[in-house]
């Protein structure tokens, strides 16, 4: 460009030596050298072919194919990003390198290949302890090209047994290390923490529930002297509010305990809130005789403890008959904690 | 000598405009990290600052845009794991309402969407990577969501009626209260979540 626009200049100041009163153009020189690099867009129109290069003539091959429908269509770098990651998925392919080159009809696609590094020693063991021994999907992993994927299942699979286990901060990472010409090692290290196990449940804040209710209400997860799983306790936390909102406690909060990593008991904070009554309960959006038969399908009534699961059953039911989605509609009134309810079939 | 020079006025804009010579490159995509094996491209760090306006990202910005990445890709992966996804009637009710609040139309949509750097295409998978974001976060941490307490809505609205006296009554705010204050305490847990996430997680960034 600075070539050009130097001759240009020239002919700006006379300077190609003619005297007539046409100007004559000098003449058109072809810029030698390498051609420049641009922003990607301002290359101008569609991909015209694609070009893969790498070593591999399988994997130029597959990655080809995946980036055929690129042909035709203007650059979109978040349709090829869509490709690339596909590409990458390529047993083998470490990395990518996409770029463009600007043809006389269009543009070429040019994604380069960077060969995966190949899996050299590989080792697992616990930070301070002694190695482990490597679970079966690694058993063939040695020698053969890295595969991140792999190894995130292993570190899935590792972190589950030790969270089976109580150990609920456990961390499991994986490092690499290049060794020699595009060989890695690569160290599985596990640190597991302390771990927690559930010597009783405990409520803390009950004060309108039984513990035996409770302790009903959230059978089939939390086992007295079992290891704690977070998600069991998660899902005890859900159970709980479930319990309550059947109960009229519709603002309920329940503070999920926190590992304690030891032996102790999992003690469940409870805020039960104010127990509320239904209100009014109506059906809108039908004649009447269907409203009157809707409404006689929810069991809960007027001066009924509210109940979540009662109510939902009772849209259910509604669903069922009516064949269309109902939407209920709540007014709550703080004071004299009540929730009046209608249930609109209008809007589907 | 007039002459030249209007011819050179007249072809430098030309020249500006003109599309690059015949094999000139341009580099489009490269790999800038890995999150337990998905990759995060360079293009995407790219958008992040087109949308917000960055002609000439700091060092500290564009670490910052590849933070939100990792997470973004953190939450990604979650979603694969627990088979987490968007159906298409699900993502045109969402468009649908998104049209309807703002009060736009097709065009209006695809008008507001160019300004901000999105095409149709683009947003979609945005605005399907939000709602993947928000299932997965209460299917994986169903019990960290906000819960609010009675106790704490009364406490934020002691500390608004102290801040500005003339607020209306406790009764006539605790909805606003309460949405407030749940979708901080739901910003809070989200953040933990995805801190917890990255701490388990293979990141690998390029070299």
């Amino acid at each position: 460009m600075k070539r050009l626009a130097f001759v240009l200049l020239l002919a700006a100041c006379g300077g190609n030596g003619t005297t007539g009163d046409r100007p004559t153009l000098p003449p058109v020189t072809t810029p030698t050298g390498p051609a420049p690099e641009v922003p990607w867009n301002q290359l101008e129109g569609a991909v015209k072919t694609v070009t893969v290069k790498g070593d591999d003539a399988t994997q130029t091959a597959a990655a080809k194919q995946m980036l055929a429908a690129e042909v035709g269509k203007p650059l979109d770098r978040a349709r090829l990003r869509d490709e690339l990651t596909q590409v990458l998925g390529i047993k083998g392919v470490g990395d990518v390198n996409a770029s463009a080159v600007q043809l006389a009809d269009g543009v070429e696609l040019v994604v380069a290949l960077v060969p995966a590094r190949n899996l050299h020693a590989l080792t697992a063991k616990e930070v301070g302890g002694q190695d482990i021994p490597l679970p079966g999907l690694l058993s063939t992993a040695v020698g053969l090209p890295l595969d991140p994927s792999l190894l995130a299942k292993v570190v899935a699979e590792l972190r589950a047994e030790y969270l089976a286990k109580g150990y609920t901060d456990v961390q499991v990472a994986w490092k690499d290390t290049d060794v020699g010409t595009n060989q890695v090692d690569v160290s599985i290290e596990i640190t597991p923490g302390k771990a927690t196990t559930i010597t009783t449940v405990e409520f803390k804040g009950n004060a309108h529930a039984k513990k035996a209710d409770l302790i009903k209400a959230i059978a089939g997860t939390l086992v007295a002297s079992s290891p704690w799983n977070s998600d069991l306790v998660d899902r005890a936390s859900l159970l709980l509010s479930a319990y309550y909102y059947d109960h009229g406690f519709i603002n309920v909060a329940v503070d999920p305990p926190k590992p304690s990593g030891g032996a102790s008991p999992v003690t469940f904070a409870i805020t039960e809130g104010d127990q509320f009554r239904v209100g009014k309960i109506d059906v809108k959006g039908v004649p009447d005789a269907d409203a009157k038969k809707y409404l006689a399908m929810v069991t809960v009534k007027k001066g009924d403890v509210f109940s979540r699961k009662l109510m939902q059953d009772g849209i259910v039911k509604i669903q069922d008959a009516a064949k269309t989605q109902v939407e209920p509609v709540t007014k709550i009134d703080a004071k004299k904690k009540t929730i009046d309810v209608t249930l609109d079939l209008t809007k589907h | 000598m007039k002459h030249y020079l209007v011819l050179f006025l007249v072809t430098l804009p030309a020249l500006a405009l003109a599309r690059p010579q015949d094999g000139s490159t341009a580099k489009l995509d490269h790999v800038v990290a890995t999150v337990d094996g998905r990759p995060i491209f360079h293009s995407e760090i790219d958008e992040i600052f087109e949308r917000n306006k960055i002609d000439k990202p700091t060092f500290d910005q564009t670490q910052a845009a590849i933070d939100a990445l990792i997470d973004s890709a953190l939450i990604e992966n979650a979603a694969v794991r627990l088979h987490v996804d968007v159906t298409d009637s699900e993502m045109q009710q969402a468009e649908a309402m998104i049209k309807a609040e703002n009060h736009l139309d097709d065009a209006g949509l695809d008008k507001a969407l160019a300004e901000q750097h999105f095409t149709r295409e683009t947003y979609r998978r945005e605005l399907a990577r939000q709602i993947r974001m928000q299932r997965t976060f209460a299917l994986d941490a169903p019990s960290v969501r906000g819960q609010v307490t009675d106790a704490e809505l009364q406490a934020r609205y002691d500390q608004a009626k102290k801040a500005n006296p003339s607020i209306g009554s406790f009764d006539s705010l605790k909805d606003q209260i309460r949405e407030a204050v749940f979708s901080e305490k739901t910003a809070i847990a989200e953040g933990e979540w995805v801190k917890r996430m990255r701490a388990t997680a293979h990141v690998e960034k390029a070299k």
